[in-house]
């Protein structure tokens, strides 16, 4: 997520692969983690303490994880993940859909007796309007709307997308001009959330030059259990629950999504009944939270990695040996230790152990100090001069304590010989700056926007417009076609083939991952059936509150 | 005293003018460019080029600082390049926020100031004089997210007195009608949410009251020490008027203008100290707003929150030398 | 020279010091003072440990209370916190100090030139600086800080920016003062110039004056930084010890290591209070002088 920008485009799927993923029944949320005991009870206000406000409430136009949670509860993609998961797709707003043979050509079977909040029908018109609307966005909007892009290869005609039919009004197909056989999960992004075509147009949602469009401030329209209710600028956004849903209605009357970005001050709030919940727990503040009786630990286990980044054309890192002493020199498991404690686990690989065809038998690279330092004497440079970048106003699963993290990586850097100068930068300039030359060696990290191997190494390391990504300047023919063929592989060679790239990467080193990463949420023990999910689409209509 | 307050207003004119041109130059003098922050990092050379000069930057600075003042008279502040909304409805949505805060910061904390200036300097030199300027440097000296922590903590987590965050309980109930919490409570005609309203508004205005009470204290010492020695003074006490008769009515009421002078220019520290304050307690007031936009380089939102700042630090200056002036004659030609 | 051309300041000068001895508590407060400079200057000859680096074991005894080794414990890093302590009295003062000092320098130019120029000139500058005043200056910080990049010499100059106004007022007022009085008339009328009366007389006459301000400023100018550290913007290298730099660490883990937050406050407080006392101190004696 925090490196969305830096997501190829047009990188096409080459070959098609014969796909029968017809879905199962409906599968009902109701895998409750906190407390079974009881029967749920209707009712109650929820107020959860966020790290920052939404950037809109447009799904189509936003990316980052506060706007996801909220947009998750008045929207609904197609399909969606199961709750918890992050690679299990399971039916939404369709029930089921169907490949052609070379998945080029889908068609989507429509759930029946859903309105949108508005009280306009949800129908295979609206579906296709979403999608000529996301298709054709003027140029203003494509930036904002990046994710259509990478899943499709572009915008307008440039993109794979052909054309979307309407078959009948509850069937709609999906025409690609190349196969994408991994379509539906990319479909449970939640910039694919579709919403009401009459208030998309009614409140000027795609006009650029007002910008502010009052669809994505003040009449965000969706199908999803909750209605949006307001929205105090600078303060909170508030959902009333939808009594018309399709499904079961929310439990919950109505939910307060609430802005404190200083995480000290969201566990006071919740821990003093000023909130139900507060996103992203200091690491450090998991064990007073578990130790209170008075409150719940939810953790939403890992879909990212953090590590340290190079540029690997720029000496002294494009010696590979250098790369590799970075490697042996960092105290991994004392990090983790002191910095996540149970929230973190040590990491070599780029992608998590709970993400599809993560190969198990690489292992972590020791931590060695005296090999860190005879590779560097090999390399001719035993005491190489680095500038060494780290973001200061941020906090991350894979970061949650960045200058703290950053201390101690250099003073492992220096055990070995490195001398480092810190330098620091404020996290919108670090990640825009960090594609200039100027960052040589810097701390960085991957959250995923679903779990699969694809999305953490072809996001990281695919090529755009056949150039390495700059910010790692990672240039390997070796890789691009292992990734190429991993994408398109048929079933029963993908675990191999996704194996070959991560042993490439593995061996190539162009950042060394040193920790999988969980953000965790505390909640007063009223709340019940909150489900955490690593990609944040979280959904709340299962959450209720005793008493 | 009409003439000295049209005056004043004249005067308001070219300030505003040099006030709008100094935003305007801060904001062109950071890295960076406003095109390449809306449209993020992969646009293309083109769709920046035409940006550009859709927002006017590559007109000659005189000319875009024209375009921008005329937008400012007709109320259009820009757009946000992050959230994409209307500045001015951005602003306006914060600011009663941030004033309801200071001015409850200011009412707690000037009287405080008064009461433990005027303390010391009745017993001036003494034990107690000390200890209560001591009480004041320490209260100006604990860096504000320090002190905004430790009183959330102690008094909302541990005991429990107070509210941790935000300006309202959220029940839901609330009727949005000028952005004033308090306002609100009252124009809806309801004791229950006011009382809500206040008792969330006391630890972040406490938290933001230190400064202004120990710079408050510090003057309002000096200044009665000073009056207490004037001639008038000691005449007065020398007819044998009663001390606390002259107390109240030569030496309080003489010391007041420069105490009215040093309100005015605490609000300066006060939107200061409002910044962190705000972030601790959910406060979402018009300094976070600022802050964000720094750090995301939103430059039209920083341009115009800067000026909003500057203008209401501007105006309440104005206010507090025409409320002078009324208190002591002598000022009216002053100036 | 004349007789009558000796600055009635200098004479007064030695005076001073005399009469801010005679307040015990800008006597306590100086005897703070130099403390704190004798701990700034000599702080590497004291610390018992590294400031910077860790102790063997490294992150693995990070929070370790305190011990007879280490009377403070350690801090997130596994640093001896006394050392740090320590050591950070120097870069803190240097830090506080040269921001005072940007501010004084600039101050005291705009100032005196707006002050003994007098006319359009004065009345231009001054504005500007009341519009100075107007922007929060945490604010004025936070942009400077923004448009340069973070370090420490960007800190330094964009806190020292924000005190230029009071500054620049104090000198001005001081200036024309001044310039009304006998010795200036005279040095003109000898045929000095504008420009060496300034720089011979008015500003070195009006030094006490902005040795006291300067005293009085450096705990407000310091506490600014530690509220740039707090919003991400502080100096770029948190592995020197600064007690500002420590506080904003030590918030992350207020919950579970509070001892963390409490020293460095206490050295704070400690070092506002002594710089006001004797400040405050200084300049009764130069009023009553």
């Amino acid at each position: 997520m925090q490196d969305r920008k830096s997501r190829p485009r047009g990188r096409l799927l080459v070959v098609a692969a014969v796909l029968s993923l017809a879905l199962s029944a409906c599968a009902s949320a109701d895998s409750n983690s906190q407390s079974q005991s009881s029967e749920p009870v209707d009712g109650g206000v929820f107020r959860l303490a966020t790290v920052a406000e939404p950037a809109g409430l447009d799904p189509a136009l936003v990316f980052d994880g506060d706007s996801y949670r909220i947009n998750a509860q008045i929207y609904e993609t197609l399909v969606t993940l199961a709750p918890g998961t992050t690679s299990e797709v399971v039916p939404a707003l369709a029930t089921s859909y169907t490949p052609n043979e070379d998945a080029t050509e889908w068609t989507f079977q429509l759930r029946e007796g859903v309105t949108f909040h508005d009280g306009t029908p949800f129908d295979a018109a609206a579906v296709k309007f979403n999608f000529d609307r996301w298709k054709n966005f003027p140029e203003a909007l494509q930036s904002r709307a990046e994710l259509y892009g990478t899943v499709f290869g572009g915008f307008g005609d440039a993109g794979i997308l052909e054309s979307v039919d309407v078959v009948d009004e509850r069937t709609v197909g999906l025409r690609l001009s190349a196969p994408r056989p991994d379509l539906p999960i990319t479909l449970t992004l939640p910039v694919f959330s579709i919403a009401s075509p009459a208030a998309l147009q009614e409140y000027g949602a795609d006009e650029v030059d007002a910008a502010s469009s009052e669809f994505a401030n003040e009449h965000p329209v969706g199908t999803g259990p909750f209605v949006f209710d307001s929205w105090t600028h600078g303060d909170r956004v508030e959902l009333v629950r939808n009594e018309d849903y399709w499904d079961e209605p929310a439990h919950l009357d109505r939910i307060v999504f609430k802005a404190i970005s200083d995480a000290a001050a969201r566990l006071n709030a919740v821990q003093a009944g000023d909130v139900d919940g507060a996103d992203m727990i200091n690491p450090r503040d998991v064990e007073a939270v578990t130790a209170n009786s008075s409150l719940q630990l939810a953790l939403r286990g890992s879909c990212n990695s953090g590590f340290v980044a190079f540029k690997s054309d720029q000496e002294p890192f494009d010696d590979p040996r250098v790369r590799q002493a970075v490697s042996h020199a960092i105290n991994k498991e004392a990090i983790v230790d002191r910095f996540f404690g149970e929230t973190g686990e040590p990491a070599w690989l780029l992608m998590p152990e709970s993400i599809p065809f993560h190969d198990d038998s690489l292992e972590n690279p020791e931590y060695d100090p005296d090999l860190a330092r005879e590779l560097l004497a090999e390399a001719g440079e035993p005491n190489p001069v680095v500038d060494f970048w780290y973001p200061t106003d941020v906090t991350r699963p894979w970061l949650p304590d960045s200058q703290g993290i950053f201390q101690a990586i250099a003073a492992d850097l220096e055990a070995v010989g490195f001398q480092v100068t810190p330098r620091s930068a404020t996290w919108t300039a670090y990640l825009q700056d960090s594609k200039t030359p100027a960052y040589g060696l810097f701390l960085l990290g991957w959250s995923c926007d679903y779990g699969a191997a694809d999305n953490f190494y072809g996001g990281a390391f695919g090529y755009i417009d056949s150039a390495p990504n700059p910010r790692y300047q990672y240039t390997s023919d070796e890789f691009v076609a292992a990734l190429e063929t991993a994408q398109v592989a048929p079933e029963d060679q993908r675990e191999a083939a996704w194996a070959q790239v991560q042993r490439i990467v593995y061996d190539d080193l162009p950042v060394v991952p040193f920790v999988h990463g969980s953000s965790s949420l505390a909640f007063s023990t009223r709340v019940h059936g909150y489900e955490p999910n690593p990609v944040l689409v979280e959904h709340l209509d299962d959450v209720w509150l005793s008493d | 005293m009409t003439a000295y307050v049209a005056r004043r207003l004249l005067l308001l004119v070219p300030t505003l003018l040099a006030l709008t041109v100094l935003a305007f130059l801060f904001v062109r003098a950071l890295p960076g460019d406003a095109a390449v922050a809306i449209l993020g990092p992969n646009a293309s050379a083109e769709s920046i080029e035409r940006l550009r000069e859709t927002l006017g930057l590559n007109l000659p600075l005189p000319q875009q600082y024209g375009e921008y003042l005329a937008g400012l008279l007709s109320g259009d502040l820009g757009t946000s390049a992050v959230s994409q909304r209307p500045i001015a409805g951005e602003i306006g949505a914060r600011l009663p926020a941030t004033i309801e805060l200071s001015v409850a910061a200011l009412l707690i904390g000037v009287p405080l100031g008064i009461a433990l200036g005027r303390f010391s300097a009745r017993r001036a030199g003494s034990a107690a004089d000390a200890t209560s300027t001591v009480v004041a440097v320490v209260a100006v000296s604990v860096p504000v997210f320090v002190l905004g922590l430790t009183l959330q903590y102690v008094f909302a987590v541990l005991l429990n007195w107070f509210p941790a965050i935000g300006r309202v309980t959220n029940s839901g109930a609330e009727e949005r009608i000028t952005g004033f919490v308090l306002l609100d409570a009252i124009l809806s005609g309801r004791p229950d949410l006011l009382l809500d309203g206040l008792h969330h508004l006391v630890l972040p205005a406490v938290t933001l009251a230190a400064v202004p009470m120990a710079v408050t204290a510090r003057i309002a010492r000096a200044a009665y020490l000073a009056e207490s020695r004037r001639p008038h003074v000691r005449i007065a006490l020398a007819k044998g008027l009663a001390p606390a008769k002259v107390r109240r009515d030569h030496i309080a009421h003489n010391s007041w203008p420069p105490l009215v002078v040093v309100i005015g220019l605490q609000l300066g520290a006060l939107l200061s100290g409002g910044i962190i304050t705000e972030n601790i307690f959910g406060w979402g007031g018009l300094g976070s707003l600022v802050v964000s936009s720094i750090r995301t380089r939103d430059y039209l939102v920083i341009q115009s929150g800067l000026l909003v700042l500057a203008l209401i630090y501007v105006l309440v200056n104005m206010a507090v030398d025409v409320v002078n002036a009324r208190i002591d004659p002598r000022l009216r030609s002053a100036r | 020279m004349t007789p009558e051309l000796i600055s009635p300041a200098v004479a007064r000068r030695t005076g001073v010091l005399h009469t801010a001895l005679r307040t015990p508590g800008a006597v306590v407060g100086g005897a703070v003072v130099v403390l704190l400079l004798l701990v700034a200057v000599a702080g590497p000859l004291l610390v018992p440990h590294s400031p910077t680096e860790p102790v063997p074991g490294g992150l693995a005894a990070a929070f370790a209370p305190p011990s007879l080794d280490h009377p403070l414990g350690l801090d997130g890093q596994g640093r001896d916190v006394l050392s740090r302590m320590i050591a950070g009295t120097r870069l803190t003062l240097a830090v506080g100090i040269s921001a005072v000092l940007v501010g004084a320098l600039i101050g005291t130019l705009v100032g005196a030139v707006a002050g003994s120029v007098g006319g359009v000139v004065d009345n231009a500058t001054m504005r500007v600086v009341d519009l100075l005043l107007a922007f929060p200056s945490l604010l004025l910080a936070l942009g400077i800080v923004a448009a340069f990049g973070q370090g420490r010499t960007q800190v330094v100059i964009a806190v020292g920016v924000t005190t230029v106004p009071v500054f620049a007022r104090l000198v001005r007022s001081e200036v024309q003062r001044q310039t009304g009085l006998d010795y200036v008339s005279a040095a003109r009328m000898y045929g000095s110039g504008r420009g060496r009366i300034l720089l011979r007389h008015l500003i070195p006459n009006s030094a006490h004056l902005i040795v006291v301000q300067a005293t009085l400023m450096l705990s407000t100018t310091v506490i600014e930084v530690a509220a740039l550290g707090y919003l991400g913007l502080g100096p770029a290298d948190p592995r020197e010890a600064e007690w500002g730099s420590m506080l904003t660490e030590a918030t992350l883990t207020m919950r579970t290591e509070p001892q963390l937050l409490v020293w460095p406050s206490i050295a704070l407080v400690i070092t506002a209070v002594a710089f006001n006392v004797l400040g405050d101190g200084l300049r009764h004696a130069v009023e009553e002088d």
